[in-house]
């Protein structure tokens, strides 16, 4: 087995896994290269099925080649589609153009998934974040548990050895599981490559330019890149010495400013 | 699922090592690391950048460690509370780094991260030497079963690169772990501070003749697959998408091939791997260890998980009992006697701790047999007795199958690695087979006899209190299907005592033991095609289930004859109760009732004959 056999192995073991243990069971879809993957790996894992809702928390501020992937292949791929909005903060008029990156974020994205989960009361949600983003998700678990206010205790995480992964909730609390954890950005592209799995255009360069990683369209920004096919961002990606996130606005306001998103609940 | 079609497209097959860096806290892993990374151009421009800014802003030189201890805590506190993984590769292969905390308190991170591993590099203080962490983190590699670890002996610079002090600690450790049966490959002086003999060597350590700490990690072997172990197949979970039922699994160990006959233990149930699909291609061939695997069977039977699957030959262990080295890790003591859940692959059971052997002091490896708790930290050797029996292997035949974790109040909290299963009689019911003593295939097959006898073979395994009249019914069940013309026979398990078990009492150890020969018995004369009854009590669940492993879900009918046992006490037709020194169920301890048995209530004045005769319409077998 080569590096991508083992990865690949080590998330379909991790989905059925989940898909074993919970049965209140959900997958976010952000439609970005790496839960796109995660959804193919649930199709190899169940046969061809995704035998669970897939989630999109949506900000109403992502790229519109974003949302029409997303009912692209939604309907191609018969997914049981769920769309998470934080709608008050919407009525209120949180925008990029009146507040500050963090705090839309977490209005947006963290507080939107937390009424989504309170409402639909998942025990097991799958996430598409890799360990070599960017450092508090390096030091995450496969099977991470969250408590009912969401945060995640850090400091005292249970062992996982073994694929034995910690499985237990109680009322309120969710599973966060992580199948792609081990994998990094270059592998994720080898992958596409291999699986020929579809991607939000805006990855291909245009013009001299691609976005290299998507978020909310006012606050990420394309790199400079002539890489207009899989094949040229995996060259580009072995030689480049830039950060993944160098284009998403969020992490740049502070130097913990990921940390202390995901502490109380963030992707 | 292999996809030959599409590797041939994957033009670079690298190899690829899984490395973990562990060792006492602050003898300099990150720092090592760091300079590691930095030196193999292995980093992200905005991370230096990052880190410079970061120290900058505390107002100390550049901390290479930093690169690593990306947590807020960690950087305050300048200790590693978790693992990080990087990545980084040579002309050779491709590595993945596992950096383990090495604080004592953040022990469980490093064993997660070193579970992962297949090399280590154990990192020493030149001028601290060898500590408790130090020796702790080499004897959790040797359980973990990491079979390669290098010594990078750090800070040397703090030791004015003194030589003599190299082969002091290099003497000092390489004892320790020799006592350990770990194989210790390289020992290598550097100072990941002043970055000599990382990447490159120094002149500071010129006396040295051996490689750089790269060099010397190029140098660690590739793990070997485990291809060509006997098979091993737990069943994670059943599907039923679409139109057929298929088999969610991975291939722990061994290789399997589409059209392989298999056997499902402990169930015993046989069949055969008829595809092996391949979403989104075509059915593949073969699938080897470390793949998932989706099949399609040819026969439909009950499947659980946790089952596994083997080749006809290479059975592994089943059996209730084992014996394993056990680290400990939970908040709580582990206590012996309390219960927990153990989950080895995908089989969770619930079990007690039987035995406390020894516990180990892993620094002095002294053994202190005293006690019967085991304390947070500590390895112990233990005996492990689970509800119902399971399939398992040694550690060294099969170590995907040969190790387990010990969940207690929800939470991983511990991870063994099998000895064996129990060797004492009476405390290993359940082991089916040995090597060599395959069964051969009989010239009369199970449907020529079931065609000339006019009926399959079937075990009606009658269990009860004693006194109960299960005794009464049974015999007339014979009579009943003998007249009818059935092969019939009635095995009383009271007389199997007097024979076969006569090295048997009637302790729980024994009344195990009794329960497993009448099972096996029973067994021998189904194959023979006959319609056993057995008579038997049976107060142990455990023993009925591993009787239906055993003989088959599909020709074993459990029916229980329930009286209420003062009704028992009072009839007592064989004197059982007024013995002397008996231990009873019912009267001195609870009968364990099944949920798959047929139940059947006996009134206050019983019609033996009615009651026989209902039970074979019941069975469709009248």
């Amino acid at each position: 087995m080569d590096r991508l056999d083992r990865l690949e192995a080590e998330s379909i073991y991790a989905l059925r896994e989940a898909y074993r243990h919970f049965t209140s069971l959900a997958m976010l879809w952000s439609m970005g290269k790496d839960s796109t993957v995660m959804l193919w790996l649930a199709k190899k894992a169940f046969n061809g099925h995704v035998p669970f809702p897939v989630v999109h928390i949506d900000t109403s501020f992502k790229f519109p080649e974003m949302y029409a992937f997303r009912d692209r292949l939604a309907k191609a791929w018969g997914l049981n589609l769920l769309i998470g909005r934080n709608e008050a903060a919407l009525k209120k008029g949180v925008s990029y153009a009146t507040h500050d990156a963090l705090t839309v974020c977490h209005e947006l994205k963290t507080v939107a998934l937390q009424q989504f989960m309170k409402e639909k009361q998942f025990a097991g949600l799958i996430l598409a974040i890799r360990a070599d983003e960017e450092g508090s998700r390096s030091k995450e678990r496969v099977f991470s548990k969250r408590n009912a206010d969401f945060e995640w205790d850090y400091t005292d995480q249970p062992p996982e050895l073994w694929d034995q992964f910690n499985t237990d909730v109680k009322k309120g609390e969710h599973v966060r599981i992580h199948p792609i954890l081990h994998w990094t950005e270059v592998d994720v592209w080898e992958y596409v490559k291999r699986e020929n799995i579809p991607c939000v255009p805006l990855y291909f360069a245009k013009n001299g330019k691609r976005y290299r990683s998507l978020g909310c369209q006012p606050i990420t920004h394309p790199i400079r890149s002539d890489a207009d096919t899989v094949d040229k961002i995996i060259a580009e990606l072995r030689a480049t010495k830039t950060a993944e996130r160098e284009g998403r606005g969020q992490d740049k306001e502070d130097r913990y400013a990921l940390q202390k998103l995901r502490a109380k609940g963030y992707m | 699922m292999a996809r030959k079609k599409h590797k041939d497209q994957h033009k670079e097959q690298r190899d690829a090592l899984t490395l973990v860096f562990v060792g006492h806290v602050d003898h300099g892993k990150s720092t090592i690391l760091g300079r590691l990374l930095a030196e193999t151009n292995s980093l992200h421009d905005g991370v230096l950048e990052r880190v410079r800014q970061t120290c900058d802003g505390k107002n100390i030189p550049f901390e290479y460690a930093y690169l690593l201890d990306a947590l807020q805590e960690e950087q305050d506190q300048g200790i590693t509370i978790d693992i990080t993984t990087l990545r980084f590769a040579t002309a050779k292969r491709d590595y993945t780094i596992i950096d383990a905390p090495g604080h004592k308190q953040f022990l469980k991170n490093m064993v997660s991260g070193a579970s992962r591993a297949d090399a280590a590099v154990l990192v020493i203080d030149a001028e601290e030497g060898v500590r408790e962490q130090t020796m702790k983190h080499a004897y959790l590699l040797h359980l973990l079963g990491i079979p390669a670890v290098n010594v990078a002996v750090n800070k040397m610079d703090l030791v004015n690169y003194d030589a003599e002090r190299f082969k002091e600690l290099e003497h000092a450790i390489t004892s320790y772990l020799s006592k350990l049966g770990i194989n210790l490959l390289r020992c290598i002086p550097v100072s990941g501070k002043e970055g000599a003999n990382i990447t490159a060597r120094s002149a500071k350590l010129a006396w040295f003749s051996g490689p750089t700490l790269l060099a010397a990690i190029d140098e660690l072997p590739s793990p070997t697959p485990l291809t060509t172990r006997p098979l091993r197949i737990p069943v994670q979970d059943i599907y039923k998408f679409d139109e057929h039922r298929v088999v969610a699994g991975r291939v722990e160990a061994g290789t399997l091939r589409a059209g392989d006959a298999v056997i499902f233990l402990p169930s015993g149930e046989q069949t055969i791997v008829r595809r092996l699909l391949a979403w989104p291609h075509a059915p593949v061939a073969s699938a080897r260890a470390g793949e998932p695997v989706t099949l399609e069977l040819a026969d439909e039977f009950l499947l659980r998980r946790g089952e596994v699957i083997v080749h006809p030959g290479q059975e592994p262990s089943i059996s209730t009992t084992l014996t394993a080295t056990l680290f400990w890790m939970g908040r709580d003591d582990l206590v012996q006697g309390k219960e927990y859940t153990l989950k080895l692959a995908t089989e969770a059971v619930t079990c007690r701790i039987a035995a406390i052997h020894s516990i180990t002091d892993s620094t002095t490896l002294e053994r202190d047999v005293k006690r019967s708790v085991v304390k947070k930290h500590e390895v112990a050797r233990v005996t492990i007795k689970a509800n119902h029996p399971f399939c398992f292997d040694s550690f060294k035949d099969s170590p995907t199958t040969g190790r387990f974790v010990i969940v207690d109040d929800g939470i991983v909290a511990g991870g063994g690695i099998i000895e064996r299963g129990a060797q004492e009689l009476q405390s290993r019911p359940f082991v089916v087979t040995k090597a060599g003593l395959a069964p051969k295939r009989h010239l009369v097959t199970r449907e020529e006899r079931a065609k000339r006898y006019g009926h399959e073979g079937m075990v009606l395994w009658v269990t009860g209190l004693p006194g109960s009249g299960k005794g009464e019914i049974a015999r007339r069940l014979e009579r009943l299907l003998f007249d009818k013309k059935k092969n019939a026979y009635y095995l009383d398990a009271a007389t199997v005592r007097l024979s076969l078990s006569s090295d048997l009492d009637f302790s729980e150890e024994a009344r195990h033991e009794q329960a497993r020969r009448v099972a096996e018995v029973a067994n021998t004369l189904l194959h023979a095609g006959l319609i056993v009854i057995v008579n038997i009590v049976s107060p142990y669940r455990a023993d009925r289930e591993a009787a239906r492993s055993l003989i088959g879900s599909r020709q074993f009918t459990e029916i229980f004859i329930d009286t209420p046992p003062e009704r028992c006490m009072k009839r007592d037709p064989h004197g059982a109760y007024t013995r002397k020194g008996t231990v009873l169920p019912g009267r001195d301890f609870t009968y364990e009732k099944g949920t798959k048995a047929l139940h059947v209530p006996i009134p206050p004045k019983p019609d033996y004959d009615v009651l026989a005769e209902t039970i074979l319409r019941n069975l469709g077998l009248d």
